[in-house]
């Protein structure tokens, strides 16, 4: 680590790095960071690094917003999008590195779940038109009249195949044969 | 080096927080099997998938107009039907898959409430129920032969069978036209 005259020693350097590479120093700083790399071969390096990175980021393919997104953006609050807008309070180099990470990481959710539209509960569901809930209403309708159509449908199969059948028939003749021979029964005590 | 280290960090986070949080595979249905298992999609000639979402709002649409109805549909989370017809599958083949459908819910949450074997002429009609505290959690219906049509309902949310019963009872079969048909 070198210390100059003027008090700026690497740490302050490197602290202002990030600002420098993206022209946000002022003219005098910028002199005492030069005036510091000058005699510092290692935040020289540092800063032909960063300079090389931005340049590589900056070179890189502009993502296309998904069309969803796009479609989404305009109901974000404005309180949002004028926070996300506002310049950065924090210089330091965590800082810039944490929001560019959030941004990649809300970008890779998007993307993630773009595809894949199995999970409707992730995304906000889009409110359906009339004519989407009038369609839902017939098919939710149809659907609980298949449910008692079929339950009909076995009910009746019931009384005719299984309670018919096996219980009110076999019920009614030995109805019919008790009948039958209680008027005997009591005959024969008359005869007796 | 500090650049390179930073963002090897957030490409390292980016891949865990997109392994963590991607939907990955499908959530399981409460059914022990797929719909597709069932019918294959080419051979559907009726397919409803409505979620919470949709029952709401039709919940809310209907709220005057029909209060039964809209109350039934509040409790629900989804509805699902599929109907397939024998012109396109043979009648005995749906049949038996609608068998096997019915046999793998067994012991498996689902209670048999009905269970109607009919033979060769008659249709086939399963109903069944799952329970969650003391309520009706779900419902499926399935049933095949018969008129040649064999179909599945599956209904998830709470019910309430004296109301779906009733509310049953009003309803008309025919879908309008246009509604329920595979795209």
């Amino acid at each position: 680590m070198s210390r100059s005259t003027d008090g700026y020693d690497c740490d302050r350097v490197l602290e202002l790095l990030e600002l420098l590479v993206d022209d946000e120093v002022d003219a005098t700083e910028r002199v005492r960071i030069q005036d510091h790399m000058e005699r510092c071969p290692s935040c020289a390096r540092e800063l032909s690094l960063a300079r090389r990175i931005r340049n590589e980021l900056r070179a890189m393919p502009q993502p296309e917003l998904p069309p969803r997104l796009a479609d989404d953006l305009p109901k974000v609050p404005e309180t949002i999008l004028a926070q996300a807008s506002s310049p950065p309070t924090h210089t330091g180099r965590w800082a810039v590195v944490g929001s560019l990470a959030a941004v990649l990481v809300a970008a890779m959710l998007v993307l993630w779940t773009s595809p894949f539209d199995s999970s409707p509960q992730v995304v906000q569901q889009p409110t359906p038109s009339a004519q989407e809930i009038e369609r839902a209403e017939a098919e939710a309708r149809y659907a609980l009249a298949q449910v008692a159509a079929a339950s009909r449908r076995a009910g009746l199969e019931l009384r005719d195949d299984v309670l018919g059948p096996h219980l009110v028939q076999p019920m009614t003749r030995n109805l019919t044969d008790s009948l039958r021979t209680v008027p005997n029964s009591d005959s024969t005590g008359d005869d007796a | 080096m500090k650049y390179t280290t930073a963002l090897t960090a957030i490409l390292a986070s980016i891949v865990f927080l997109g392994v963590g949080v991607g939907p990955g595979p499908a959530t399981a249905d409460t059914l022990p099997f797929e719909l597709t298992e069932l019918f294959a999609q080419e051979d559907l000639e009726v397919e409803i998938n409505l979620g919470r979402f949709l029952l709401g709002m039709v919940a809310s649409a209907t709220e005057k107009e029909d209060s039964e109805f809209s109350n039934l549909l509040r409790g629900l989370s989804s509805i699902k039907v599929r109907i397939a017809n024998s012109e396109a599958v043979p009648k005995h083949d749906l049949v038996e898959r609608v068998r096997k459908a019915a046999d793998r819910l067994n012991g498996r949450g689902w209670e048999p409430v009905v269970r109607i074997r009919a033979g060769d002429n008659d249709e086939d009609v399963y109903i069944y129920v799952q329970e969650g505290n003391g309520q009706i959690t779900g419902l499926v219906v399935m049933f095949a032969g018969g008129a040649g049509e064999a179909g599945l309902v599956h209904i998830e949310g709470e019910i309430d069978p004296v109301e779906l019963g009733r509310l049953g009872q009003k309803l008309d079969l025919p879908l309008p036209e246009g509604l329920g048909k595979t795209p």
